[in-house]
């Protein structure tokens, strides 16, 4: 397997062509990844699944595919819904058999540049992450031997696998699919990313002033930086404190440390302006709610991220601030192999 | 004990205990200072010799001893250099890191060394030479592909403008000129250069007047810069590699959340593409293949940590290959001209050795092979086509110095003694302990070409024994101690470059952030309960000032804003503070290049205390950011540095009055404490000294075709 590669355009957004041979029996395939103004031209992609549309138009509709649930009432689409910047506007999701998630459904917006995945970081890949909700019991609530037999028996599902991987469905094709279409899911070209390539005038004079809160007495650059303005890392802001225990013990049901109680990843401030309600469990509802829970330092708890603590921002810098995020960092979403909207 | 003697202190300092090993370890550090700071190679010699003679049982010692005095012969120009390393050679077989290192040395000599004058000497194999040397020497340019010109920054003749020197006639021309108009220095500078592969142009960073860094590109020919990439929001850049083709210049971005990007930029309209942002790390060093389409560079894969691994990335952002990955130190030093391998520093044998990688479409082909062992921590400069590998090393050293102060007078009873150490690494910044009997200061290796500090030091002279404070920080400067002398409080940046002061405990060695970026050199009154700090803000054109803070509330207070501040010293009894200032126009429209002033910590106006329209001295420093100020310990004068590179110390009275020297001069002070018992002073001063060398005739490394400007990629 080769893979070759050029970019198109000298100016940014750039386009990169990959163009795959494969074996023989695949249809040629050459996709032109866009990138969006503010996004890295690099994007961590497993040579073991290079991006190729046939791969990413088959994702896109295991994506939508509600069949692959257990009472075919949801798909992935249902939680993460493309309108709703790829999240449900919920606390909470909805599974099947209206069973109730445990965390809310982050954007899945620039996944593809991610570290870690889920909101504790249990999944070391893309490919890992996108088969967990299949059989989330609160999710999909199916299994995969179902699934992968379901799609063995549609027979458009059978030549779609056939024309992307010269081979029926499994496991690892099914996951790899669905991660190449996932990490064509993007959003960039906001206002924030002109700004910082010299457009003084992309955003507005109070969103500026809220940009110096932001990288400033904000303190929120502190993990919410880069394209993705996510450190990747992971963060106790208290809100899994009830005021007397975790009830939700977050990046420390996996690794067991102390300090890594009621951590959760640093979601993307990305298309925040439509992603709310906001925080892992879905418990703030505005941006102004998210800018005073911040001002007061988090949640007091044994296990604090150290980088917390009280902001004692004025009136107008919290306006300021959330001027900048519901002004300055909603752009242009991108999925699959359609033309980029606003 | 409240006071300790300062007897017992230089007890501690120049015999070190009395243990006759020990002493020798000082009078090489002297020595070394000597040879090293002062530049009296003659008198190191001397000292050399001296442990020789005296430590003979000490092999480590007098191996040492040798190899540094051969060095020093070398400098001299003396016939007597072969004869000492033969030495080492024939008589230490227990040392043999200092016998490569002889070898090493043997064996460049026996290879005429390039000068300013001649013609390039016949290749005869594959060797070492020295290319450059003296207080001209930068470490921030590189080397055309025909190896015969260097840009760098001459930063000693034209005070940071652009240059390039022919190597094979030792001219030198400037390329930029920087504005020189007023009575003051300008500020601005350029840094990192690149020659374009072809010799025709250089790339290059440019400190703009506004303290902006953008990129510029001029022709080697002269004429006028044009500015490649300028953005605001864009905080510092560094140019890393020329394309082949010369289309695109290779950079890294320091970008205002404090994240770091590899961009590629088009030579043509400055057009920037981001490859990948790197979080709160960097490369150090970037290098295009000869087909152009891929770059290689180094990186820390673990944030922690510094040792870093060699990634390949397609030039178009498709693919990234972690091509050198070892748990030990692998640093990129750059393409092979014949475009097949990868030359590499690292410290996998124990010491740094130069190594090479096949590459071949972006990934790495078999195993590294040695190229030459023990080159020392060196910083590229780049290939020449013909296979030559061009190189930084780096033989300057800083160091803290004492000198005893005679009680009557104030003036310099002794010539300034520098603070022995074992610890391998250089002292700065050092500062007298609030009870007087420890030294706190900042340390980094003593190889390597450049970098802050990372390590915190404190020197006990109750013990002599030297504590290291591990630090969670990228760097650390301005060390300073608590009220108290329970913690320390410094500036510096946590791993993720989030600056600011942050208070160590000693105790516990927890460490928090006591402020935001943009604050530095941190003073405590003796009470602990106020910190004072020079804050600069990050509004490009805002007055900087000195700020009160609170240390129970956290409330903080503008004690004075003034443009042009600098620095300032807080007297002894917490009431006033002297402050520094830069040039700025006076009443009547005169410039006043430089100012000391007295202020009260309560507020209030400023008093001038001592005013030069003498441009140059109060500029410690070649871009005249800074002077060493502090105040003598009864809080009757204020000491201050005057000088460019060779500084003196002056003192001034606090109630006014004629200002006189103090008897010290040592290369670039850059910050005097005064014991509490006010006999002695603390100095930190020295600057980094460089040298160019070259590994001729890299084994496979001469590019196979001749290169062109047009070449398609």
């Amino acid at each position: 397997m080769k893979l070759r590669c050029r970019t198109i355009g000298r100016a940014m957004p750039v386009l990169i062509v990959c163009s795959l041979a494969v074996a023989a029996t695949t249809a040629a395939a050459q996709f032109s990844r866009h990138v969006p103004l503010g996004l890295d031209a690099f994007m961590p992609v497993p040579e073991t699944n290079p991006l190729t549309p046939a791969k990413i138009e088959l994702g896109a509709r295991l994506f939508n595919e509600r069949r692959l649930s257990a009472d075919s009432s949801v798909s992935c689409a249902t939680c993460h819904d493309r309108t709703k910047a790829f999240t449900d506007a919920r606390p909470f999701s909805i599974g099947v058999f209206a069973r109730p998630g445990r965390r809310s459904a982050p954007t899945l917006v620039n996944r593809g540049y991610g570290r870690v995945f889920f909101w504790d970081g249990r999944a070391a890949t893309l490919e890992e992450q996108v088969l967990g909700p299949i059989e989330n019991p609160n999710e999909l609530g199916n299994t995969l031997t179902n699934v992968l037999r379901f799609l063995e028996a549609d027979s458009t599902y059978a030549a779609a696998f056939n024309n992307a991987f010269g081979a029926g469905a499994d496991a690892q094709r099914l996951s790899q699919a669905l991660a190449s279409y996932v990490r064509t899911i993007s959003s960039g070209d906001a206002p924030i990313d002109r700004f910082t390539e010299g457009d003084g005038s992309a955003i507005s004079e109070r969103a500026r002033f809220g940009l110096t809160v932001f990288r400033g007495k904000g303190r929120c650059t502190t993990c919410h930086v880069g394209p993705t303005f996510s450190d990747e890392g992971f963060h106790n802001t208290g809100v899994a404190w009830n005021g007397q225990r975790f009830v939700d013990h977050g990046r420390a049901a996996l690794t067991g440390r102390a300090a890594d109680r009621g951590a959760f990843k640093t979601p993307t401030l990305r298309e925040i302006s439509r992603t709310a309600p906001y925080m892992h469990d879905g418990s703030l509802a505005t941006l102004d709610d998210v800018v005073e829970y911040y001002d007061a330092g988090g949640r007091a708890n044994p296990a604090l991220d150290p980088e917390l603590r009280p902001l004692r921002l004025r009136p107008d810098e919290k306006r300021g601030l959330t001027a900048f995020l519901l002004e300055s960092l909603s752009g242009t979403i991108g999925e699959g192999l359609r033309p980029a909207v606003k | 004990m409240k006071r300790l003697s300062i007897a017992v202190f230089l007890t501690v300092v120049a015999l070190a205990g009395g243990v006759r090993a020990q002493n020798g370890y000082e009078l090489l550090q002297q020595a070394v200072s000597k040879e090293q700071v002062d530049g009296n190679l003659k008198e190191a010699i001397a000292i050399y010799q001296r442990i020789v003679r005296d430590f003979r049982t000490d092999r480590a010692l007098v191996a040492k001893a040798l190899v540094q005095m051969g060095r020093a012969y070398e400098k001299l120009g003396s016939a007597e250099a072969p004869a000492v390393y033969t030495r080492v050679i024939r008589e230490f077989a227990d040392q043999p890191q200092l016998i490569a290192e002889a070898r090493s040395r043997l064996a460049s000599l026996e290879q005429p060394t390039r000068n300013a004058t001649g013609s390039r000497p016949a290749r005869t194999g594959f060797s070492t030479v020295q290319i450059w040397g003296g207080p001209n020497v930068d470490a921030m340019g590189s080397m055309s592909a025909d190896g015969r010109y260097l840009s760098f920054t001459d930063w000693h003749n034209a005070g940071g403008d652009l240059a390039v020197r022919d190597l094979t006639t030792g001219a030198q021309r400037r390329l930029t000129n920087k504005d020189s108009g007023g009575k003051t220095p300008s500020p601005e500078f350029a840094e990192f250069s690149r020659m374009s592969g072809d010799g025709s142009q250089v790339a290059y960073a440019w400190f703009t007047k506004e303290q902006n860094y953008e990129m510029r590109v001029i022709a080697t020919s002269g004429g006028q810069p044009r500015t490649l990439y300028s953005n605001p929001e864009v905080q510092w850049l560094q140019p890393l590699a020329w394309s082949p083709d010369g289309t695109l210049v290779a950079a890294v971005f320091a970008r205002r959340d404090g994240t770091n990007q590899i961009v590629v930029i088009t030579v043509a309209d400055g057009t920037a593409r981001i490859l990948k942002t790197t979080d709160w790390r960097r490369p150090d060093a970037i290098a295009f293949s000869r087909d152009g389409r891929f770059i290689a560079y180094d990186f820390p894969p673990d944030e922690a940590a510094g040792q870093r691994d060699i990634y390949v990335m397609a030039v178009d952002g498709s693919r990234e290959v972690d091509v050198v990955n070892h748990a030990l130190d692998d640093r990129l030093l750059g393409w092979f001209p014949s475009g097949d391998r990868l030359l590499f520093a690292s410290d996998r044998t124990g010491s740094t050795s130069a190594w090479a990688l096949s590459v071949r479409e972006g990934r790495a082909t078999g195993s590294p092979e040695l190229i030459k062992a023990d080159v020392g921590r060196i910083g590229p400069i780049g290939f020449s086509d013909a296979g030559d590998f061009y190189y930084i090393s780096r033989v300057g050293i800083q160091d803290v110095f004492t000198v005893a102060l005679e009680p009557s007078t104030g003036k310099a009873a002794s010539a300034p003694a520098p603070l022995s150490h074992r610890s391998g690494r250089e002292k700065l910044q050092a500062v007298w302990s609030p009870d007087g009997e420890r030294l706190l200061y900042g340390m980094r290796p003593t190889q390597g070409v450049g970098g802050l500090p990372k390590l915190l030091g404190i020197l006990s002279l109750k013990t002599g024994s030297e504590q290291i404070l591990p630090l969670a920080l990228k760097y650390v400067q301005w060390p300073a101690w608590s009220g108290d002398g329970q913690s320390v409080i410094a500036q510096g940046a946590d791993v993720k470059g989030q600056g600011g002061l942050h208070r160590i405990d000693l105790a516990s060695g927890a460490m928090e952030r006591v402020t935001d970026e943009g604050r530095f050199q941190p003073a405590s009154t003796r009470d602990g309960k106020t910190l004072f700090f020079f804050e600069q803000p990050a509004v490009t054109g805002a007055t900087p000032r000195i700020v009160a803070r609170d240390m129970t509330t956290g409330q903080h207070r503008t004690v004075c804003a003034l443009p042009g501040v600098a620095g300032f010293a807080l007297s002894p009894d917490g009431q006033s503070l002297a402050i520094h200032l830069r040039s700025r126009r006076a009443e009547g429209g005169a410039t006043v290049a430089g100012e000391i002033q007295l202020v009260s910590t309560a507020g209030g106006e400023p008093r001038t205390l001592l005013v030069t329209d003498d441009p140059l001295d109060f500029c410690s420093s070649i871009v005249c950011s800074n002077i060493a100020i502090t105040w003598t310990a009864d809080g009757k004068f204020i000491l201050f540095t005057k000088g460019i590179a060779a500084t003196e110390l002056w003192r001034v009275p606090s109630s006014g009055g004629t200002a006189e020297r103090v008897g010290v001069a040592l290369p670039l002070m850059s910050r005097v404490s005064a014991h509490p018992d006010g006999k002695t002073l603390a100095i930190s001063a020295g600057f980094p000294k460089f040298e160019v060398w070259a590994l001729e005739n890299v084994p496979g490394a001469a590019a196979k075709a001749t290169r062109t400007v047009s070449a398609k990629r």
